[in-house]
């Protein structure tokens, strides 16, 4: 896998992000992908509802949220965080199958969408465009593990 | 690199494992359903969705061809292809579900899994479709009508900076309607959006390219940044209205903004890396081949998955989360609800004898069998709200299987049936650990080692089996094995030489009783019992999980062959039907489920076998157990009431006073400060207000069928 310059928040810390998937594997796999652009993840939420309680407690800087899940799908989970909080970046993550969804969960709020199989360079690009002016890249490059 | 570390990249691939044959078996069923209607959208959108967990899934995993072949499916699976294809379509889908199956199974075993050529072409058969489009060079218009261009220069003339954008959209891009809307709420920021092509009614089904013109205060530097939306926009245009339009517009020339170049190279650099992902992948999977193969659970997971429930056909939309306590309030108020029926019915029995000739007697009858039923129905439903499949147990014994296995270096195979067997919430919580432990048991000390089944005549591997099934109002969970069975001799022995068994008891012990030792206290935490008869730390727990439960548990056990530990627990908890009877003039019950049937017999037809009162009932010679606790007590009419119930796979008779019948009873749980006895289990109350108390029969049996036992040894 390529490196990234560490994508950072303006004031040098990392980006923290809440993951919401309702398979384990997608959350994982894209939690790894930004821990290797220098994010944190401080949330992990397999359906809609935990989402809503995981942004309260932690407000995270970015969610990467799944469109279908058990429980409540990703759609509304987006509408409910964004109604609470207007200034919340939430990137939808799902595959071409649920156009209509994205196109709805971007009507309700959502920044950005990146079509799965997550790629990280794709991801990489759009967390840098939805965090726009309030993120920093650095010039160290991401560990190597 | 590696994301996963071995550990973890195992324990993913179990976990994938698992839920794609889940998966594969909801595929198997969707595309039998879409077979049958295959213009149900649906349908269509549930195996979609089930293929696409399958690629996500897949392709976290590290296995790309699996996720390939599920990514073209899932492209197939359209309803515009549905149309066109009709039942080809549903035949690709069952085509694929057995091409996956193979698949996976050539991964477990880390072989080169089939490429899959018959679905491959069947999908490209269905989406037969000129896939390659040139790239076409970014041609802006900006063709505004009249009254646009008005709205344009007016806004000029207010002072606003006003943009001509124009976005090409990114061939990759699949989605292109949600593209437009993303674009849609991009322009929205930059300012106000005085146009826009195409507009909301166009259908962007094959957009390529977007114009729009918006008026604000953002610079031209901002909203190119803004505008510049990686993987959906490839190429941007901005201009200033008035400037240039009309030039660009006329020569027709292709143009191309310098600011596009970087563009293209980000999407090339993009393409390019996704060409690179098989590398990543490799790194994933690499570190899953150093796993062990001790443990082969192919057979378990294949047979687990031809009667797996289809879990998601069950997982529709309209789920909803409620609080474990609602659920319990509601039930309480049913069981409050059931006792005021009993009320009812008693009231209504009162009248009747005392004005047998009213004509309201029988509109009261019609009326409460109405509500009666509804109550019926009312009950079920509650109770069923709280049922959860066994499978939510079981699923994690092939992980708990092969971890034992693996560490004491046997083969073991765990199979399981009648998962989808429901089970009540609480119930299936507090049978997790005792199962856990059984099994575990199974494998750690009723399965030989490899060796010895092969000098035993047994196939090296063995068999752990997990099954449930309905019995009557009980569920049965049953944990056996193939292995060695449990040694009786050796367990009484030891359960002698610890001073719980007395020789003379030794001497005429049951086989339950033998067998039934394990659960004792006292004798499962002796190691030496352990290794000899496989069985021990922990089995009274077992048995004091089982009690609370009001289940009961039971042994079968061949030496050579396996032993099976069969647990009934009842559907429920919370109300349960009875037999309600009197013994010395207090009223007790016994739930219906553990009696087998009600019989008369006179005093000579009782014998005395080894100190036990016993009567022969066609095969059977029942125990008898004098609840009034006097074996001579003079029956009514020379005769007595003989309840038989069934105690696990043993049967004993209660001889009992007067019985007074059946009825639903609410279980009311008996603090335990309330009550020191183990011997009730609960208590309820009836109609009329009695009291009375529900017998735990497991210690019942025990407590007294001992006292006999001692009593006859001493005399």
């Amino acid at each position: 896998m390529d490196q990234f310059p560490l994508l950072l928040r303006k004031d040098r810390k990392p980006i923290r992000y809440l993951v919401v998937d309702d398979s384990v594997f997608a959350r994982k796999n894209v939690a790894k992908m930004v821990e290797a652009f220098g994010g944190e993840i401080v949330g992990e939420a397999g359906d809609g509802c935990t989402a809503i309680t995981e942004y309260d407690r932690a407000t995270p800087d970015m969610v990467l949220m799944d469109i279908t899940m058990p429980q409540m799908e990703g759609i509304e989970a987006a509408e409910r965080i964004v109604r609470a909080h207007p200034q919340a970046r939430i990137v939808m993550v799902s595959s071409v199958g649920y156009q209509e969804n994205i196109v709805a969960a971007l009507q309700k709020g959502a920044r950005h969408f990146v079509q799965k199989p997550v790629k990280a360079e794709i991801l990489y690009e759009v967390i840098k465009y939805v965090m726009g002016d309030d993120a920093v890249m650095s010039t160290a490059v991401a560990q190597e593990s | 690199m590696n994301f996963f570390s071995d550990e973890r990249a195992a324990e993913m691939r179990d976990l994938f494992f698992e839920s794609a044959m889940e998966l594969l078996q909801s595929m198997n069923e969707v595309g039998l359903e879409l077979e049958k209607h295959p213009d149900n959208k649906e349908t269509l959108r549930d195996v979609r969705r089930t293929v696409h967990t399958l690629k996500g899934d897949s392709a976290a995993c590290g296995f790309q061809e699996l996720s390939d072949l599920a990514h073209q499916l899932e492209d197939a699976l359209t309803p515009e292809v549905a149309a066109k294809a009709g039942p080809a379509l549903a035949e690709a889908v069952l085509i694929a579900a057995d091409t996956f199956s193979s698949m996976l199974s050539a991964y477990r075993d880390k072989l080169q899994p089939p490429a899959g050529k018959e679905l491959h072409q069947q999908i490209l058969a269905l989406t037969s479709r000129p896939a390659s489009k040139v790239i076409p060079k970014l041609q802006a218009r900006f063709a505004w009508s009249e009254y646009e261009r008005l709205v344009i220069v007016d806004a000029q003339d207010r002072g606003e900076n006003v943009f001509n954008i124009a976005f090409s959209i990114d061939p990759h891009c699949p989605m292109r309607a949600a593209a437009m809307q993303l674009i849609r709420n991009v322009l929205q920021e930059c300012g106000r959006v005085l146009a826009i092509v195409p507009d909301q009614s166009t259908l962007t089904h094959d957009l390529d390219v977007v114009e729009a013109v918006v008026a604000g205060d953002k610079t031209q530097a901002w909203i190119e940044r803004k505008c510049r939306i990686p993987s959906v926009v490839s190429d941007l245009l901005i201009q200033v209205p008035g400037e240039k339009v009309a030039g660009e517009n006329g020569s027709g020339a292709p143009h191309k903004p310098e600011s596009s170049d970087d563009v293209l190279d980000i999407v090339e650099h993009v393409t390019s890396t996704l060409d690179a992902e098989p590398e990543l992948v490799q790194a994933i999977e690499r570190p899953t081949h150093k796993l062990p193969t001790a443990t082969r659970q192919e057979p378990a997971e294949a047979d687990a998955s031809q009667s797996l429930p289809n879990k998601f056909a069950a997982m529709n939309e309209n789920l909803l989360r409620v609080d474990a306590e609602r659920i319990d309030t509601v039930m309480n108020l049913v069981g409050e609800l059931i006792i005021a029926k009993s009320m009812l019915h008693q009231a209504a029995g009162e009248f009747d004898k005392r004005f047998p000739k009213d004509q309201l007697r029988m509109k009261f009858s019609d009326a409460m069998a109405f509500q009666a039923r509804i109550m019926n129905d009312l009950q079920k439903a509650v109770m069923k709200i709280r049922m959860v499949p066994v499978e939510h147990l079981f699923r994690r014994f092939p992980r708990v299987v092969r971890d034992v296995a693996k560490s004491c270096g046997k083969e073991v195979t765990l199979m399981i049936t009648g998962q989808d067997t429901d089970l009540d919430k609480s119930i299936l919580d507090m049978l997790a650990e005792p199962l856990a432990h059984l099994v575990r048991n199974s494998v750690d000390h009723g399965i030989e080692s490899p060796a010895e089944r092969i000098n035993a005549g047994k196939p090296a591997v063995g068999t752990v089996r997990l099954a449930a099934y309905h019995q009557g109002n009980q569920i049965v969970i049953e944990a056996g094995d193939d292995g060695r069975g449990i040694n009786r001799e050796r367990l009484v022995a030891k359960a002698m030489e610890r001073g719980i068994l007395t020789a003379a008891d030794a001497a005429t012990i049951g086989e339950h009783e033998a067998l039934n030792l394990i659960f004792h206290p006292g004798l499962s935490t002796a190691d030496e019992v352990t290794a000899i008869s496989g069985r021990g730390v922990g089995m009274d727990v077992v048995q004091a999980v089982l009690d609370r439960l009001k289940g009961t548990v039971s042994i079968r056990t061949t030496p050579g062959k396996g032993t099976t530990f069969q647990l009934k627990v009842p559907l429920t908890l919370a109300i349960i039907k009875a037999l309600l009877f009197r013994v010395a003039e207090r009223m007790y019950a016994v739930p219906l489920a553990a009696v087998v049937e009600i019989a008369r017999a006179s005093q000579s037809q009782v014998h005395r076998v080894d100190n036990h009162d016993v009567i022969q009932m066609r095969e059977d010679v029942l125990p008898l157990i004098y609840l009034g606790g006097n074996p001579q007590q003079p029956a009514v009419g020379g005769k007595m009431f003989i309840v038989v119930i069934a105690l696990g796979d043993r049967k004993f008779g209660l001889v009992v006073d007067r019985l007074v019948g059946e009825e639903e009873l609410v279980i009311k749980a008996l603090d335990d400060h309330l009550v020191a006895t183990d011997l009730v289990s609960g208590a309820s109350i009836l109609g009329d207000g009695t009291v009375v108390l529900i017998l735990n029969l497991s210690s019942v049996v025990s407590r007294l069928g001992k006292l006999q036992m001692t009593v006859g040894a001493t005399a």
